[in-house]
C-alpha cells in the first residue's frame, strides 16, 4: 500500500512536470520527492527502534528508479537521473541524523536547496560528458540556482519525525 | 560488513551501474521513451516474425522442393523420349539413304506389332495394298534382310519373318560365290542349305540374296556364316547362319519390288 502510494506520487510528479511544461525550469519534483522517500524511510526505521542499512538501499532504489524513469522520459542518455536520484536517495536517510545534521528549518532548506544543486549538477555535467551537447554555463546555472531556491520551502516545511 | 563498508558498495554499485549505461550510450542516439517500453514486445515480436519467417521459409523449401521432384520425374520423362526421337531419327535417315540408293523401294513402313498367329513368326506393319504393297514383297531394314510381306490388307500387312520355317530365300555366298537356300529354323540361327561338300564355305563369311527365286532382289545382305560342318553330312554342308538383322529388334523397314516386277 505504501509502495502504491509513492508509485501514485510519482506518477502525479511526472505528470505534473509534463503536462506544465514551463515549471520544469523552477520545480524539481523528483529530488523533493526523493527528499522526502529517505526521511519517510528514516522515520518509519526509527519508529521500529532499529536502523539498517536496508533503509539506505531502498532509498536508493528508490532514487535510482525515480532517476531512470526521469531520463527514459527525457529522451536522452539513460544513466544521469538514475546516479543522481539514487545518490540523493542514498544520502536521504542518513543526513539528518546526530552525526551529520541535527534538522532545523534553516538546514532543512540549505539540504534542500544542495540536493537540487546536486541533482542538476550531475545531470548536466553527466550529458555535456556523455554526448557533447553544449550547455550554456550561466543558463544552466541559473536553472539550477532557480530551482533550488524553489526547493527551499519544501525543506523547511518537511520535518523528520525524530527531529 | 560495517555501515559504513555497505555504503560505499552501495555509492559504487550506484556509480558503476550509472557510468556502465552512460558509456555505452556515448556516441549513440538516445534511447526513447517508446523504444524502453516497447523492447520487451519488439523483442517478442521480432522473435515471433523470426520464427513466422522461418516457418515460412520451411514450407516455401517444402513446395519447391515438391515441385522440383515433379519437375525432374518431368524432365527424365522428357529426355527419355528425346533420346527415343533421336534414336528414330538416326534409323530412319538410315532408312532415307537406303531408299535413295535402292530402286525397288515401295514402301517405307513401322512396325505396330507382333503377329497373332502362334503357328508363323511374322509382324505387322502400318503400311498396306493402299502403300502398293502386294504379297510376296521382300521386306528389309538397313541391315539386311527380314523376310516378306506374307498377307496384305487395304492399310496393313503381315510379314513372314525369316526366322520362322516355313521361310526360304535364294542365297549367294560373297567370297566362294557358292549357291545355297537359307531357311527359317524358328530360332535366331538360320540354315543355309544345298551346298555341296566340295564348296568351300568359311566362317564369318556374308551371305547375300542371289534373286535366282525371282522373289528377292539380288544383293540383299542376309548374315554371316556361323557354324560349317562337312563331317558326317551325306549331300550337303550343314551350315548355320547369323543373320544381320535380329527378329526381335526390327523397328522400321522397307518393303520392295518383287524380282522382275514392274
Amino acid at each position: 500500500m505504501k509502495m502504491l502510494k509513492w508509485m501514485l506520487l510519482v506518477a502525479l510528479i511526472f505528470l505534473i512536470q509534463t503536462q506544465f511544461s514551463s515549471l520544469k525550469n523552477f520545480f524539481n519534483g523528483a529530488v523533493i520527492l526523493v527528499y522526502l522517500f529517505g526521511l519517510k524511510s528514516r522515520q518509519d526505521i526509527s519508529l521500529h527502534g532499529y536502523f539498517s542499512s536496508k533503509t539506505e538501499i531502498k532509498s536508493t532504489l528508490f532514487g535510482a528508479f525515480l532517476g531512470l524513469a526521469e531520463d527514459i522520459l527525457s529522451g536522452s542518455i539513460i544513466g544521469p537521473g538514475l546516479l543522481s536520484k539514487g545518490l540523493l536517495g542514498l544520502i536521504a536517510p542518513v543526513i539528518f541524523t546526530d552525526m551529520v545534521f541535527r534538522w532545523t528549518p534553516l538546514w532543512g532548506g540549505i539540504v534542500m536547496a544542495l540536493f537540487t544543486l546536486i541533482d542538476g549538477g550531475i545531470i548536466i555535467g553527466s550529458r555535456v560528458l556523455f554526448t557533447g551537447i553544449e550547455i550554456s554555463g550561466f543558463t544552466a546555472f541559473q536553472v539550477m540556482v532557480v530551482q533550488a531556491v524553489m526547493s527551499i520551502p519544501f525543506g523547511i516545511i518537511v520535518k523528520p519525525q525524530t527531529a | 560488513m560495517s555501515k559504513g563498508k555497505k555504503r560505499l558498495l552501495i555509492l559504487l554499485a550506484l556509480f558503476s551501474v550509472a557510468l556502465t549505461l552512460m558509456s555505452f550510450q556515448h556516441g549513440r542516439r538516445p534511447v526513447s521513451f517508446t523504444e524502453v517500453v516497447s523492447y520487451p514486445y519488439d523483442v517478442l515480436n521480432r522473435f515471433t516474425a523470426h520464427l513466422m519467417l522461418s516457418f515460412k521459409k520451411a514450407r516455401t523449401t517444402f513446395d519447391e522442393n515438391e515441385r522440383m521432384k515433379k519437375e525432374l520425374t518431368q524432365l527424365l520423362i522428357e529426355r527419355q523420349r528425346y533420346n527415343e526421337i533421336i534414336q528414330e531419327n538416326k534409323r530412319l535417315k538410315e532408312l532415307l539413304q537406303l531408299k535413295e540408293h535402292q530402286p525397288r523401294v515401295i514402301a517405307a513402313a513401322k512396325v505396330i506389332a507382333r503377329g497373332y498367329d502362334r503357328l508363323l513368326s511374322t509382324v505387322i506393319i502400318d503400311k498396306g495394298r493402299a502403300a502398293g504393297i502386294e504379297k510376296g514383297m521382300a521386306v528389309i531394314t538397313t541391315r539386311g534382310l527380314v523376310g516378306k510381306v506374307y498377307t496384305v490388307r487395304d492399310d496393313f500387312s503381315d510379314v513372314l519373318l525369316m526366322k520362322d520355317s516355313n521361310f526360304s530365300v535364294a542365297v549367294r555366298l560373297q567370297n566362294s560365290r557358292q549357291e545355297g537356300v537359307v531357311s527359317g529354323t524358328g530360332l535366331d540361327r538360320y540354315l543355309l542349305k544345298y551346298v555341296p561338300p566340295e564348296g568351300s564355305v568359311t566362317k564369318g563369311e556374308v551371305v547375300v540374296t542371289s534373286g535366282l527365286d525371282g522373289v528377292f532382289p539380288e544383293g540383299i545382305p542376309v548374315g554371316v556364316v556361323g557354324t560349317v560342318k562337312r563331317e558326317g553330312v551325306e549331300f550337303f554342308q550343314h551350315i548355320e547362319v547369323v543373320p544381320f538383322q535380329s527378329s526381335a529388334t526390327i523397328e522400321e523397314v522397307i518393303v520392295l519390288k518383287k524380282e522382275g516386277g514392274r
